[in-house]
């Protein structure tokens, strides 16, 4: 008796299901969101239910029409949990174009695995994954689920356009909390301003989001699509596995972490602490103690990460790091940092979001979310020196093109305080090659290349020093990707001028690099450093952006062994653009060759309409890179 | 198997685990160990590994387990051998039991100042993640580790699967200097051994140990077994090979026979005949090719009424590409079986020719299951049969003498033709009423991309003409799937346009897309920047026909090669060029007509071209007539492209006068 009136409610849920599928039929689609799209978000609504700092309720419903083959992986359903967030309930359905049901899912068809990635050797993350089984196209996929948080410190955003290639009908965002609650927002591009509405119980913020259009991707575009929708939303009292802060600003985060997270951490025991007063007992300079005691830390640590819990957020402690050699970036910097206090010189924890892109934090809108990793910084009077405490190899003192020319976070004792990377510009990003080459009558290339690396290009070839001959030679093949290439001899050496700079000289062979044709010979002289144009981009709506800026220059003298009878016209080629300047420079001395190219790449933000400018310049660099020469051979006839 | 555990289950049991393998006292020597003569480079050694495998019964679980205990040391000598001091271990589950670890134990010994210190893992340093639901990995670093330390680790797993239990590798990314492995077998055990890879075994020991393996009041004698290498160089991958574990040393052990305490014996994979049985009886797949009734029912009439075979065979076969979908998950056996599979359009690789096999059967063709062992598996067992080798299965239909292979997993395959996953050597038919055989796993089909152009030169410096693309083989394959990853042939066109900055392209055209019985072909109205200003009287000017994917650079450039280049598919490249030059243009010189050909025609390049009435007309072709080339083959690939990059570097030389 008792089932009667479930049974009647799933009977309605069944058929309100039905009813609601014919909705998702293909034709009420607005045909211009299909421009461009591989799937089209029909609708969608999030609901943030902050019910107090250890429990917000996410509910998520959504439909999303795959229009096609390419926007298969918009179908897929990725919930990531953990031991702050577990996956309450879900369930949906798949409809065909007419909106016809033909499949339904729940949580059981979801796989369950480890979210753990390639970098970390363990964390708690998992994900329960599912993807639906079409193969005809269109289909529309509609889903709800609730996810439950226990902190609030990291609440999911709302970015509707996030996907360049999935349209939306319709996106609105909730966050529902209770009403003397105070909130940090940050919302960009929204369409309109957020409804609010406060009752005795509850305040909600509602955005809403229509007819968001696909769009195109773009070839050098900046790291943000300027027309990204985000919310954002911070409570200014926060909890996060137990530990509670209150946050307004940048200042008081760093404080927070200073004080919440690093405080304690730097418990190196005495026999450590004997070891350093060892190391820099002679040293006289601070700048040189530092660079000793980073050399010591280089050699007794090794990256190991390791993130369980807050363990995301609060470094292990120095001792660890002393006791098992290893630890990740928050433990390693923490480790560094408790070295330099030991031989009193003052240094920062910074928050930085590291990458080849860079990004900046959000000056304005403290978030815990910004930053993935930590780097140290040592104020020295006029001379502040920045540490990656990661990896065994770095020079002192060098960052490189992971974490520079970017905004980060230092946290101090006195708050945070925001601080610039250095920058290393077009001009200091070198690679410069000097190279002898005789040209024997076969056409084997042989003689010495001597290139060197700095800036952010010193990293190149950095990495190729510390293999092995044979992976050597293979990667030398690959940097180097001439037929018939061979190696030598390989040398390498690490300097310092004005920064560090890696010095790589090779002994070469090429055969039958320089090809007979008749009674010429066929050369071409740019043997290493062939630009490759960049894509068109028509109908340009994106700024250009060029991330890292550089110079490259290739010096080649060509000794020749055979008489020429028409000496090389010479070349006198110069390209400028505002994005860039190319110099080449071809002339014959006698039986020498002389072949000088410099390419300058600057990097920064130009208009959009100058995309077109750098397109012409970079394909007439490309062009100029292959010419090739005929030169006739002085025959005895 | 039950019938094993089950009768061993209930009787009393002990056994004599006898000695754990145990690595020698730590010694000064360790650390100036020399490995010079092995590789001196290296960035880590292997002093010594040790493993010794036994059979027991474990009352806690009542049931037999096979137990490996396994220990290594290794010196660490440059930071980049540091990864070798991160351990990750799989633990399989099979049936509802997952492998378990034990007696983990790491040390790193670090020497300073002549003295050795120790630096012990902790057992709350030890992670367990679960990383699907089928597989575990234990993972552990050692502490303390730096450039110089020798670092052993030991550790003891446990696993239900005495069937096939896992190999040891001599051979691994590192050096090894010693490298001993003892399998410990109860007689009532047989298993097949076999050593794979090309090193030599140093030794080979065979003992018999007395009463070692007690269940109940039956008592059982053991074959103690040591295997051993020295001085084993690190493995080293190479382009174009088919998967390391063919060609890594090591030895693999599966059960042959079992020995019942009543005197019974059990035969496992033993011979062909007996596997035919196994599988044609086994629910997940001979029960699943006996469905036709199902696909009677569901077959449309316009398929079943065909009668030409080959037709009927591959509408069949489209039916099943476009009906379930594959899951992306191999399988010999069906996951959801065949019916399950059908109705919710989706099943694993099994499930999918499974119901090829059983819809084929249906409308009264004949058709078998061949199981495979995908390409980035080892190659099956030769020998005998391994069943455990194979992890695929597909379908081969027998018209007149003709077996078609078929694999209906990928939609956009033509019939006929099977992904690169399945192409492995060879797979194994399985016939139902005679006995299985081996059949050779190839495409008959040339991957091949062809490039024709049809235009004129023009004054202002541009090729202006149209440019057919043609694909077969799996390059269509590649193409389709390339092309569908865009949401429109428009936005494919634009991608392209941009890309190919040397010209531009109009008017797409692509045919036959999603029919992958016909050959793919895409076609543009192209303009190609030749020269980059309008060619003026008296110029001399050099024009290269060969526009679009030139040869210039040499995917064999290896100085050594070890290991046979396996493409996976004949190769073919050809370009067909003809292009009408402007009147007033002469050819000052040309490239030469050339005919490269290896021993035995196994590969070709020819480049033919001639000029007719102001048409230049230029041919071109590499042609790689076998999938397979042995070691020596290499360097004739290798010279082969070579000198096609050469003579591609040749271009025309023209000179255009207006007189």
């Amino acid at each position: 008796m008792n089932n009667q009136p479930i049974l009647t409610f799933f009977l309605f849920l069944s058929i309100q299901f039905n009813l609601l599928g014919q909705e998702y039929a293909m034709e009420k689609i607005p045909p211009a969101l299909k421009s461009r799209a591989t799937a089209i978000v029909r609708h969608e609504s999030i609901n943030m239910d902050m019910r107090n700092e250890n429990n917000i309720v996410e509910s998520v419903t959504r439909a999303i029409t795959i229009l096609n083959k390419a926007g298969e992986s918009r179908a897929e359903l990725r919930l990531f949990y953990d031991k702050s967030k577990s996956i309450k309930e879900v369930k949906g359905a798949v409809y065909n174009e007419f909106g016809i049901q033909t499949n339904k899912f729940s949580l059981k068809d979801f796989k369950d695995y480890s979210a753990t990635g390639q970098v970390s050797m363990y964390d708690d993350i998992c994900v329960k994954h599912y993807k639906p089984s079409t193969l005809a196209y269109p289909y529309t996929i509609v889903y709800t689920y609730e996810i439950k948080h226990s902190q609030n410190l990291f609440i999911p955003y709302w970015r509707p356009n996030y996907y360049s290639d999935m349209a939306v009908e319709r996106s609105s965002y909730q966050f529902q909390c209770q009403p003397q609650q105070v909130l940090r927002i940050k919302a960009e591009n929204i369409p309109s301003e957020a409804k609010v509405e406060t009752t005795d119980k509850s305040k909600t913020y509602t955005w809403t989001a229509t007819n968001l259009s696909a769009r195109k991707d773009e070839p050098f575009s900046p790291i943000k699509y300027a027309e990204e929708i985000c919310v954002k939303i911070v409570p200014e009292n926060f909890k996060y596995y137990k530990k509670g802060g209150q946050v307004n600003d940048w200042k008081q985060f760093g404080k927070w972490v200073y004080d919440d997270l690093l405080k304690d951490k730097k418990d190196l025991p005495q026999a450590a602490k004997n070891n350093v007063q060892d190391i820099i007992k002679d040293i006289e300079s601070p700048k040189a103690k530092a660079k000793a005691l980073y050399e010591y830390m280089q050699n007794k640590t090794r990256y190991i990460s390791i993130q369980v819990g807050i363990g995301g957020l609060e470094p292990f402690p120095a001792s660890y790091v002393e006791r098992l050699g290893y630890g990740d970036c928050k433990a390693l910097v923490n480790y560094m940092q408790a070295l330099l206090d030991e031989a009193d010189i003052p240094s920062y924890y910074c928050i930085v979001e590291a990458g080849n892109a860079k990004k900046s934090l959000d000056t304005e809108f403290a978030n815990v979310a910004d930053g993935n990793h930590i780097i140290l910084c040592i104020p020295f009077e006029g001379d502040t020196t920045w540490l990656e405490c990661t990896s065994q190899k770095q020079p002192f003192g060098f960052l490189g093109d992971f974490t520079d020319d970017r905004l980060v976070l230092a946290c101090t004792e006195e708050g945070g305080k925001v601080l610039h990377t250095p920058q290393y510009n077009w001009a200091q990003n070198q690679q410069i090659r000097n190279a002898v080459l005789h040209i024997q009558p076969d056409g084997t290339v042989t003689g010495r290349v001597k290139t060197t690396f700095s800036g952010a290009q010193f990293h190149n070839h950095f990495n190729n020093i510390f293999k092995n001959p044979v992976d050597q030679n293979k990667t030398l093949k690959e940097y180097y990707d001439v037929d018939n290439i061979y190696f030598n001899k390989v040398n390498y050496e690490i300097s310092d001028a004005d920064g560090p700079v890696v010095v790589e000289e090779l002994d070469i062979n090429i055969k039958s690099y320089v090809v007979k044709s008749g009674n010429s010979i066929i050369i071409h002289p740019n043997i290493f450093n062939i630009s490759r144009t960049i894509p068109e981009s028509r109908n340009r709506k994106n700024q250009l952006y060029i991330n890292r800026g550089y110079t490259d220059v290739d010096e080649l003298i060509f000794e020749l062994s055979e008489e020429i009878k028409e000496k090389i016209m010479p070349v006198h080629k110069v390209l400028e653009s505002p994005m860039g300047a190319y110099h080449l420079a071809i002339k014959q001395e006698d039986n020498r060759i002389h072949f000088y190219r410099k390419l300058e790449i600057k990097e920064g933000l130009y208009a959009s309409e100058d995309y077109q400018k750098y397109f012409d310049f970079m394909k007439e660099v490309s062009a100029s890179d292959k010419g090739k020469y005929n030169l006739p051979l002085a025959v005895n006839e | 198997m039950r019938t094993i555990l089950l009768l061993l289950g209930i009787l009393f049991c002990h056994f004599s685990f006898g000695q754990f393998v145990e690595l020698d006292p730590i010694r000064h020597s360790d650390f100036s160990i020399d490995y010079a003569q092995l590789d001196s480079n290296a960035r880590a050694v292997v002093i010594s590994e040790l493993g010794k495998t036994t059979i027991d019964l474990v009352e806690a679980e009542r049931s037999i387990r096979v137990l490996h205990r396994y220990a290594i040391r290794i010196k660490i000598n440059k930071k980049e051998g540091y990864d070798k001091a991160n351990i990750s271990l799989p633990l399989y589950k099979y049936g509802s039991d997952f492998e378990t670890i034990e007696n983990i134990k790491a040390k790193t010994y670090n020497l300073t100042e002549n003295k050795i210190s120790i630096s012990e893992l902790k057992s709350k340093d030890i992670y367990t993640e679960n990383k699907t639901p089928f597989l575990r990995l234990s993972k552990f670093t050692l502490p303390d580790v730096r450039e110089g330390s020798v670092i052993d680790i030991e550790y003891t797993i446990t696993s239900p699967n005495i069937f096939n239990y896992r190999s040891w590798e001599f051979q691994s990314d590192i050096p090894k200097l010693k490298s001993t492995y003892i399998a410990m077998i109860p007689g009532l055990y047989k298993y097949n051994v076999t050593l794979r890879g090309a090193l030599k075994l140093e030794d080979i020991k065979s003992k018999v140990i007395r009463e070692c393996f007690r269940v109940g009041g039956a008592k059982s004698d053991c074959s103690e077994l040591t295997y051993s290498m020295k001085n084993i160089p690190a493995f080293e991958e190479e382009d174009y090979m088919l998967s390391p574990q063919n060609y890594i040393s090591a030895i693999n052990f599966e059960m042959e026979e079992a020995q019942h305490l009543n005197g019974s014996k059990q035969t496992y994979t033993k011979k062909w005949s007996d596997v035919d049985r196994e599988l044609m009886t086994e629910k997940n797949f001979g029960g699943q090719i006996k469905k036709t009734k199902f696909f009677l029912g569901t077959l449309p009439d316009s398929i079943l009424s065909q009668t030409d075979l080959h037709l009927k065979a591959k509408l069949i076969y489209s039916h099943i590409q476009n009906r379930i979908k594959w899951n992306n998950v191999y399988g010999r056996y069906s996951q959801f079986g065949v019916e399950e599979s059908y109705e919710k359009r989706s099943g694993n690789a099994a499930d999918v020719n499974l119901a090829l096999i059983a819809a084929l059967n249906a409308a009264n063709l004949e058709a078998y299951p061949i199981l495979v062992s995908t390409r980035e598996n080892s190659l099956p067992n030769p020998l005998h049969p391994v069943l455990s080798d194979f992890n695929y299965v597909i379908a081969g239909i027998k018209i007149g003498n003709e077996t078609i292979l078929a694999d209906a997993s990928e939609n956009l395959l033509m019939f006929g033709e099977l992904p690169i996953r399945c192409i492995n050597e060879r797979g194994r038919i399985i016939y139902s009423r005679k006995s299985s055989e081996w059949i050779p796993l190839e495409n008959k089909t040339k991957s091949s991309t062809a490039y024709s152009f049809s235009g004129k030169l023009d004054l202002s410096g541009k090729l202006i003409g149209s440019l057919t693309i043609t694909y077969d083989g799996l390059d269509a394959l590649h193409k389709r799937k390339e092309i569908l990853r865009y949401p429109s042939f428009e936005e494919y066109e634009e991608k392209l346009d941009e890309r190919l900055t040397n010209m531009s392209l109009a008017n797409i055209d692509i045919q036959n897309l999603e029919n992958p019985d016909l050959l793919l072909s895409e076609q543009f109205d192209v303009v190609v920047d030749i020269w980059n200003s309008n060619i003026r009287p008296n110029t001399v000017f050099n024009l290269n026909p060969v526009f679009i994917n030139r040869i210039t650079r040499n995917p064999f450039n290896l100085d050594e090669r070890t290991y046979p280049v396996d493409l996976g598919s004949k190769r073919e490249e050809r370009h067909h060029f003809s292009i009408t030059l402007p009147e007033g243009i002469t050819v000052q010189s040309s490239p030469k007509a050339t005919n490269l050909t290896l021993p035995d025609g196994v590969a070709r390049y020819v480049y033919k071209n001639s000029i007719d009435d102001n048409v230049l007309v230029v041919q071109q072709s590499l042609s790689m007539n076998k999938a397979i080339y042995d070691t020596d083959e290499y360097f004739f690939l290798k010279e082969l492209f070579s000198r096609a990059i050469q003579h591609l570097k040749v271009d025309y030389i023209l000179k255009y006068s207006n007189e």
